[in-house]
């Protein structure tokens, strides 16, 4: 499949709208306070990991208002403590862009498909993660820029806990401060399956609607519960760019998680629940 | 190449790759499979009653549990959780009674977290302590959060909460002194209605008949039912009015698990389990002859238990008891406060070494030292063997008891029968599984070796290491399954073997002479008082004469000493030849015995063996007929070749 791939996109004519070769390496270092998604005593885990990322975009135009996208990407993140975790990844995204007209205020429009396969130092995470999406992007100034998405995404894991599929709805706003300094913000809410990892406990296993062990935390025994629930995902972040080619970004992303039902054990627990907060500092280079 | 087919390619294989990426979920935990390979044979007896015409195991059927329901409780007033609450009084204030709860997780025998109300009567009680009765109520919590993990501290979690959600039923247990005889009852319900049950699903390996389940650790008998012919329609009855001679188990403290935060910790609750383990230890008769004393002054003597005075005593021989007063500072069991601690090493009765057997030690052959003794105590009979089988044993037969090593020596054969060539000791599945997972296999058959039984099979095939576990109870299809061998005709003997010739046999006084001590005399009729089953014919059915019907009732009777799924484990063959056998070795069949060769016609004790040659021809030739008999199904006779049941 990979090498039809690379035949279909060797005899299309591909151009760059900034003239670079569309190729970015990403370096970060990530503290995660709540890498099991869990809650409650002795459930929640923090670690942090670095990353390192490699991409590459291509365009090929269409007709006058519709391109092609095709993003490939790779990479690697690293977890201090709970290496079950650490993980390398590879996918490809590929969006059909339509833009009624060339004015600098007119919409983007996209239809994407994307799918990645994530192998992780333990087992049951190990996982195709595909989606499927619409999404529109715009210019409100020339400061301003707002996105909105929605996506069906799902994932196939080794273990039914991670075979788990969600629908996503997203909106960003990008405030270009100075011509170096972007702050940009998302809100998302989610709607599917969630995963937290916990000790056994009566009030996860009310809820869930799969249970495994965890292999990816070898101190106690931790479950891996699916639930179905919905997730709010808040992204703050700051990008300083230096020259054309290099950035920082500092990003804080905050999840929260609810499971849909609240019976038994679960009530009496109190309404279980997650919060997640990463802190990132990255370094970009675009060539 | 069309620009227009090549983006229309690309679009293709990029869904093609969001679509075709799928694999299984290999990293989830396999259950080992229940299914068409499996049995269900964990908590069935090893003799469990098979009937020869329908292949049904007949003291596992649910019809053995409706007559058993139909004697202990005629008027239903236990036909619901509620009613036995009721009937016991469950909730109010009685002088003299206590009601407490407990909440643990039975870790070693069922695995499930046990909420526990027990009512009992004291010291204060009126009549106390011939009055003494106990009843409990315990309900089952289990929580599988996924394939293979049955037994967790989900289970416990989930007793604590009492959450519907895991409650898989409520047993429920009474006892009480029925007309001067201790008796047990056993029940259980529904966990969702509360409606008795007729069958229990104890392991997750199927639904097992009441009361067998609970008897198979209670101690007691599953005897046949009653069949009597003296109406047109055949009826069938419980024997012994559903006394089926079990006790009450005690609460092995030690081996529970508790939760880590009051009110459910260990030191919330050892009270509590100290005063239910001290009303059960009073449930726990005396062993014949022996002299209460002190806390023991609690249990009923052996004259109450069987009715016949103080030498008739030959019932249950109280070998928990001295067992769980030495849990609790040898014999403060009745003091408020005592904490549990096992260390018990059965010492035996006076004048017996128990588990310290100095001449067993000291013997020429096979010497077992006493640091070998207490190892095989400490780490194979004691977590895997003992909390069922201190609860059985008579005062006629205490070998099965364990609480001697040269008992549990004596059946060094049918350890290894069942625990190493069929697989079904420990009978209940999790102790199984605990006993497979830890050393106390290897350690056992290193024990039958040095005692210089059979190697068991080792793995790899030499002679240490781990043996190979048996598929037995757990995976084979063919287990309980016995096929005919169609040994040789004895000529002597009327063939085909029946019933009538078995009679012949074990009633003629003149040479095996089982009925010298097989008989319905002084100890009551039939097989209500042990010995186990009378070999005389006498009125069994009530009805005035000693006709057919009772022959029939004799003969159904007989049928609970055969066992069609392992012949050769049949009472009727292996007691007569010396195994655990109060009347001794009646069949002198083992040439290595003097008596062997002592000539029938010579014989002032068996004139009747004749025309055998001598007493171990004639003894070989019946216990060749009764095996004969069991191998054909032990029928009750012929109609031209189909046998009669």
């Amino acid at each position: 499949m990979l090498a039809g791939l690379a035949w279909v996109l060797a005899d299309l004519p591909c151009v760059q709208a900034d003239e670079s070769l569309g190729l970015g390496i990403e370096a970060s270092i990530t503290a995660d306070d709540n890498v099991t998604r869990g809650y409650g005593d002795g459930n929640v885990l923090s670690d942090q990991f670095a990353g390192v990322s490699l991409s590459k975009t291509l365009r090929f135009p269409v007709s006058t208002h519709t391109r092609l996208s095709v993003l490939g990407f790779a990479g690697f993140n690293s977890y201090l403590e709970y290496t079950g975790l650490s993980h390398s990844y590879a996918g490809v995204q590929g969006d059909f862009q339509y833009r009624p007209s060339a004015s600098f205020f007119a919409p983007t429009y996209a239809v994407s498909l994307r799918t990645a396969i994530e192998e992780y130092q333990s087992e049951a995470r190990d996982s195709y993660r595909s989606s499927a999406g619409l999404s529109v992007r715009k210019s409100l100034t020339d400061q301003v820029q707002l996105s909105g998405a929605l996506n069906y995404n799902w994932r196939d894991g080794k273990s039914v806990v991670f075979d788990t599929s969600d629908v996503a709805l997203r909106v960003s706003a990008d405030f270009a401060v100075t011509r170096h300094d972007t702050i940009y913000l998302g809100l998302e809410y989610r709607n599917g399956d969630i995963v937290s990892t916990g000790q056994p406990s009566t009030a996860y296993v009310d809820i869930a609607t799969a249970i495994v062990p965890d292999d990816a935390f070898k101190d106690t025994t931790r479950y891996a519960y699916k639930i179905d629930g919905s997730t709010w995902l808040l992204n703050l972040g700051y990008n300083r760019s230096f020259g054309e080619r290099h950035a920082l970004d500092l990003s804080w992303r905050m999840a929260n998680a609810t499971p849909a039902s609240v019976v038994g054990a679960s009530a009496a627990a109190g309404r279980i629940h997650y919060t997640v907060n990463q802190f990132a500092l990255a370094y970009l280079v675009r060539f | 190449m069309n620009p227009i087919l090549k983006h229309t390619g690309l679009v293709l294989l990029l869904s093609l790759a969001v679509t075709a990426c799928t694999q299984t979920n290999s990293a989830d935990p396999q259950a080992a499979p229940v299914g068409a390979t499996d049995t269900n044979r964990f908590w069935v007896f090893p003799n469990p009653g098979k009937d020869p015409a329908t292949g049904v195991f007949t003291t596992n059927d649910a019809s053995y549990a409706q007559a058993y329901y139909d004697s202990i409780d005629p008027a239903d007033l236990r036909a619901t959780l509620d009613g036995f609450k009721t009937t016991n009084g469950f909730g109010t204030t009685v002088p003299g009674v206590s009601e407490v709860n407990v909440i643990f997780r039975d870790v070693r025998d069922l695995g499930y977290g046990r909420k526990m109300t027990v009512r009992f009567t004291d010291s204060t009680y009126p009549g106390w302590p011939g009055t003494h009765w106990v009843a409990v109520f315990v309900e089952n919590y289990q929580v599988v959060p996924f394939a293979g993990v049955n037994y967790s501290s989900l289970n416990l979690e989930a007793a604590i909460a009492a959450n519907p959600n895991y409650h898989v039923g409520t047993n429920a247990i009474e006892y009480s002194i029925v007309g001067g005889v201790p008796m047990t009852r056993f029940y259980t319900y529904a966990p969702d209605t509360g409606t008795r049950l007729n069958t229990v699903n104890l392991d997750g390996r199927g639904q097992k008949a009441m009361p067998s389940v609970c008897i198979n650790c209670h101690g007691g008998r599953a005897d046949p039912l009653y069949t009597s012919r003296v109406t047109a329609t055949p009826t069938t009855t419980f024997p012994n009015g559903g006394n089926v001679r079990a006790r009450l188990q005690p609460i092995h403290v030690d081996s529970v698990e508790f939760w880590s935060t009051a009110p459910y910790r260990r030191m919330d609750q050892e009270e509590a389990l100290r005063q239910i383990n001290y009303a059960i230890f009073c449930a726990h008769s005396l062993a014949l002859g022996e002299v209460a004393a002190g806390v023991d002054t609690c249990r009923p003597p052996q004259g109450v238990l069987t009715g016949s005075g103080t030498t008739g005593g030959h019932d249950y021989q109280g070998a928990a008891a001295a067992m769980i007063k030495n849990w609790y500072s040898a014999g403060a069991i009745n003091t408020p406060g005592t904490v549990m601690a096992d260390t018990y090493l059965p010492t035996g009765p006076a004048g017996i070494t128990g588990w310290a057997d100095t001449a067993v030690a000291a013997r020429a052959s096979n010497p077992v030292s006493l640091a070998q003794q207490q190892s095989l105590y400490d780490n194979v009979v004691a977590p895997n063997c003992r909390v069922c089988h201190a609860l059985r044993g008579t005062e006629n037969q205490s070998d099965i008891d364990f609480t001697e090593y040269l008992k549990f020596e004596g059946y060094a054969d049918r350890i290894k029968a069942h625990v190493f060539d069929r697989g079904n000791m420990p009978l209940g599945l999790l102790i199984y599984n605990n006993f497979w997972a830890s050393a106390a296999p290897e350690q056992l058959a290193d024990w039958l070796v040095s005692i210089g039984a059979t190697n068991p099979v080792r793995v790899g095939g030499g002679s240490t290491g781990t043996p190979v576990q048996p598929n037995g109870a757990l995976t084979d299809p063919t287990f309980l399954v016995a096929g005919a061998t169609n040994t040789p005709t004895y000529v002597a003997f009327a063939k085909p073997t029946t019933f009538a010739t078995i009679k012949a046999i074990i009633q003629n006084t003149n040479t095996v002479g089982c009925s010298g001590c097989h008989y319905d005399g002084a100890w009551g009729v039939g097989y209500t008082y042990s010995p186990p089953i009378a070999y005389t014919s006498y009125d069994r059915d009530g009805d005035t004469d000693t006709d057919a019907d009772d022959d029939y009732e004799f003969y159904r009777a007989l049928r609970g000493r055969v066992n069609l799924t392992d012949f050769l484990a049949s009472p009727l063959l292996r007691k007569p030849t010396g195994n655990h056998h109060a009347g001794g070795k009646v069949l002198q069949k083992d040439a290595s015995d003097p008596s062997y060769a002592t000539a029938c016609a010579a014989s002032p004790t068996w004139p009747s063996c004749q025309p055998f040659t001598n007493y171990g021809t004639y003894s070989q030739a019946v216990y060749d007929t009764f095996l004969d008999w069991i191998e054909h199904g032990a029928p009750y006779s012929y109609t031209g070749s189909t046998p009669n049941y």
